[in-house]
């Protein structure tokens, strides 16, 4: 009999993060800095970006923090992330599980170039001090900081930029590949961001006090560049070694956008080689290919194709995984998405195959 | 791009990986365990961390209920049990390749070298 195992994980025990959709970028013929202050994407809005919410969402509402009784005056901004999600996942059995996700409140100041930014928010952990946890906080520095583009220089602790940034942190490229959700790590970073290209460089540590799934300290570095109107090319490089492992990673990314049926196709394709300390070593293959679809407005479609070597020596412990999202923004503040997966263990060769089917929402105060 | 790589990453070689607590851990149940929110150090689902193998030793000791590993014993060590558990299956949203799972089994198989109850 199958068993129903109640699985209520504190929070963020599967987090997500509000990062950017990166669909909206090639469509809007815009970089991620055209709606958000982070070059990186995610997090705070700036003005274009809320602008851009507002048009996006089913019913419209203003998309200022808390609907604009949080507006403060033009150095400063705040707001918060929430996410939740439940559903049905299976594994050997069928099981119901609920995702506290997420509740990060965050909050900027800025002024003559400067900008500083950090998150404050409660993580699962066993210590008091991980408890409270800050994610990102950094200060960034624009020669001309009334431009959504150019050039940013940014210290602190941050996501270190490395290929696609996708909004679920399930994709493959993410969890294997280099991205892990709880990745931030302190670091420098130059970066250069205009719609026909950019580029991102950081040089990172691994948090000493707070711990994350990022031990290493190293570099990653990440190109793109707009080939036609519709298509982008990136490549991808990152180093990091740790007492646990040092990695290399390499990979290529691609963007094409299908303007008469409004879908962006996405591709990521990444190799990674890692030794451990002990003397042996391993190759791994991972990649994600995605297509989104602007049903309506206020409604997206992912469907994606996924797959992950962890050695590529060894046979069938290869994963494939197919996911299907369907996203709902309500309003400026309020998404709801339907996520389904299913993988398999050695497509073909009669391996395990597990999946889920949760309902998220994520409200953006 | 992911079905050319699909179909060009299936390997052929036998399992010859090292069974070794070391290796376990840094191919293995870090990678799959010690994820956000679950068993890193920070998170500690459970009160277990596989970050390193200083942690999952240290979690070895500090199981409770049902040792976490019993030398020689798989059947009896939790942390194989929940592997190939369809009750309580670890991890609870996916499951390990079987060459993993028989690893860790290996591993225990052989008196768990490296670490001592």
């Amino acid at each position: 009999m199958r068993a129903v195992v109640v699985a209520v994980v504190a929070v963020a025990a599967s987090g997500g993060v509000a990062t950017a959709y990166p669909q909206f970028q090639l469509s809007k013929d815009q970089a991620c800095t055209a709606c958000h202050v982070d070059p990186a994407g995610g997090w705070l809005l700036n003005e274009n970006g809320l602008s851009t919410a507002q048009s996006l969402g089913t019913y419209d509402v203003a998309p200022e923090a808390a609907h604009g009784a949080l507006v403060g005056p033009s150095w400063l901004e705040v707001g918060a992330e929430l996410r939740g999600g439940a559903g049905l996942v299976a594994a050997r059995g069928l099981g119901a599980a609920a995702y506290p996700m997420q509740a990060d409140g965050e909050a900027l100041v800025h002024g003559d170039g400067f900008t500083l930014f950090g998150t404050l928010g409660p993580q699962q952990g066993s210590t008091a001090a991980s408890y409270v946890a800050s994610r990102e906080h950094w200060l960034m520095w624009q020669p001309d900081q009334s431009a959504t583009d150019g050039l940013y220089l940014r210290v602190g602790r941050f996501m270190p930029v490395f290929g696609l940034r996708f909004a679920e942190h399930t994709a493959p490229t993410e969890q294997y590949g280099g991205a892990q959700l709880y990745g931030e790590a302190y670091g420098a970073a130059l970066e250069y961001v205009k719609p026909g290209w950019e580029a991102h460089v950081t040089g990172f540590v691994h948090d000493p006090i707070q711990d994350t799934v990022e031990h290493g300290d190293g570099a990653a570095l990440y190109t793109e560049l707009r080939v036609t109107q519709a298509a982008s090319i990136g490549v991808e490089g990152r180093y990091a070694t740790s007492s646990v492992d040092t990695r290399w990673d390499g990979g290529v990314t691609a963007k094409y956008w299908v303007a008469p049926a409004e879908v962006l196709l996405e591709a990521e394709g990444q190799v990674i080689r890692q030794s451990f300390p002990a003397g042996s070593a391993r190759t791994q293959l991972v990649s994600y290919l995605i297509g989104s679809w602007f049903v309506h407005r206020g409604w997206m479609l992912d469907v994606g194709a996924g797959q992950y070597d962890e050695d590529t020596k060894i046979k069938d412990v290869d994963l494939e995984c197919v996911d299907v999202d369907l996203h709902w923004f309500a309003s400026s503040h309020w998404e709801l998405l339907v996520t389904d997966r299913v993988q398999t263990i050695a497509l073909g060769a009669g391996g395990p195959t597990s999946g889920w089917a949760l309902l998220q929402f994520h409200y953006r105060l | 791009m992911t079905v050319t790589i699909a179909l060009t990453a299936c390997g052929t070689e036998p399992d010859s990986r090292p069974a070794t607590i070391d290796y376990i851990v840094d191919a293995v149940l870090a990678p799959q365990c010690a994820v956000a929110g679950c068993h890193t150090a920070a998170s500690q689902a459970h009160g277990y961390a596989f970050d390193t193998v200083d942690d999952t030793l240290a979690a070895f000791h500090s199981s409770r209920d049902q040792l976490l590993v019993d030398p020689g014993q798989p059947d009896e060590s939790e942390l194989y049990v929940v592997l190939i558990s369809s009750d309580k299956p670890m991890p609870p949203a996916w499951t390990l390749p079987h060459a993993d799972i028989e690893l860790v089994k290996t591993w225990i198989d052989d008196g768990a070298p490296g670490y001592t109850p």
